[in-house]
């Protein structure tokens, strides 16, 4: 497991706090993620319902559980070195912030001609103390999390030989944050529950990596 | 990112290289990625398949779908 040191600041307090940058996780680490966020999200949802707040205006990802997700596909195998399927995670205080899955196989740019493989992002997810809900008054722990686990996804897939191009389908409530990542919005796909397609191309990724420098 | 990398010499056919190359050239990937890819994937198939299942293509399009006959 490869782990690089990073920082996040804190919302609070915009103290800079160390944190790590870990690029290939295993089902115990998922594990750990889950036992944290299950009893939070819970938390939050049911301050939700209490609050009155619709169901629509909920996280929508409130139900995410990434171990089942994992074996609805058939595969608990996110650690071994040839697995398509790669989670990585931003680490502080001894905590997952973010996880990101990625794999690097069965998908194909539908912007590049040729048919030109990407990494194509599966599940993107902050922590759930790192979301804004301003309905019970939350505000996030941590901020730039997302960005973080995006610059994961775009080094690995440079990593592959992909050139940084990315692709992902979005839930409703994330769309603004993949346009701000630059990303290109391709529009809603029938094929995947309606849900936004965005993808990154190569120019992109660059601009994504290098903020305010010009492109060549 | 990537674990320590050994080398290794690979005899291939004409035909073998000429599709290795023409996957290089269209995907605008090195040779060594390529096959890296081909890798993962023929492991990940044959994983699945040793479990019993089997391996489909499907045109959500068309509603076809189709077992992949693997030898």
């Amino acid at each position: 497991m490869s782990v690089t040191p990073t920082k996040l600041k804190k919302r609070a307090s915009g103290e800079l706090v160390g944190a790590e940058l870990h690029t290939r996780l295993d089902l115990a680490d998922l594990l750990d993620a889950e036992s944290a966020w299950t009893p939070w999200r819970f938390r939050m949802i049911k301050q939700l319902h209490q609050a009155g707040i619709p169901r629509a205006n909920w996280p929508q990802h409130w139900h995410w559980n990434w171990v089942h997700k994992l074996l609805s596909k058939g595969t608990l195998d996110i650690g071994g070195a040839l697995s398509p399927l790669r989670l990585m995670g931003v680490k502080c205080e001894d905590e997952w912030q973010g996880l990101v899955l990625a794999t690097c196989l069965g998908h194909q740019s539908r912007i590049a001609k040729g048919g030109m493989d990407l990494l194509y992002l599966k599940y993107l997810e902050s922590a759930p103390w790192n979301l804004v809900v301003n309905e019970i008054g939350q505000a996030p722990r941590y901020s730039g999390v997302g960005r973080q686990l995006m610059e994961l996804g775009v080094r690995l897939s440079e990593a592959l030989d992909f050139r940084g191009r990315i692709g992902l389908h979005a839930l409703p409530q994330a769309d603004g944050f993949y346009v701000r990542c630059g990303m290109t919005d391709l529009g809603d796909d029938p094929r995947y529950e309606g849900l936004r397609y965005f993808e990154m191309t190569e120019e992109q990724a660059r601009a994504f990596l290098n903020p305010g420098r010009t492109n060549r | 990112m990537m674990s320590a990398k050994r080398t290794m010499t690979l005899n291939l056919t004409g035909a073998e290289m000429d599709a290795l190359e023409e996957l290089s050239k269209r995907k605008e990937l090195s040779k060594t990625a390529v096959i890296r890819q081909a890798l993962r994937l023929y492991q990940a198939v044959d994983v699945r398949l040793a479990a019993g299942e089997k391996l489909f293509f499907e045109d959500e399009v068309e509603k076809k779908k189709a077992e992949v006959m693997v030898l």
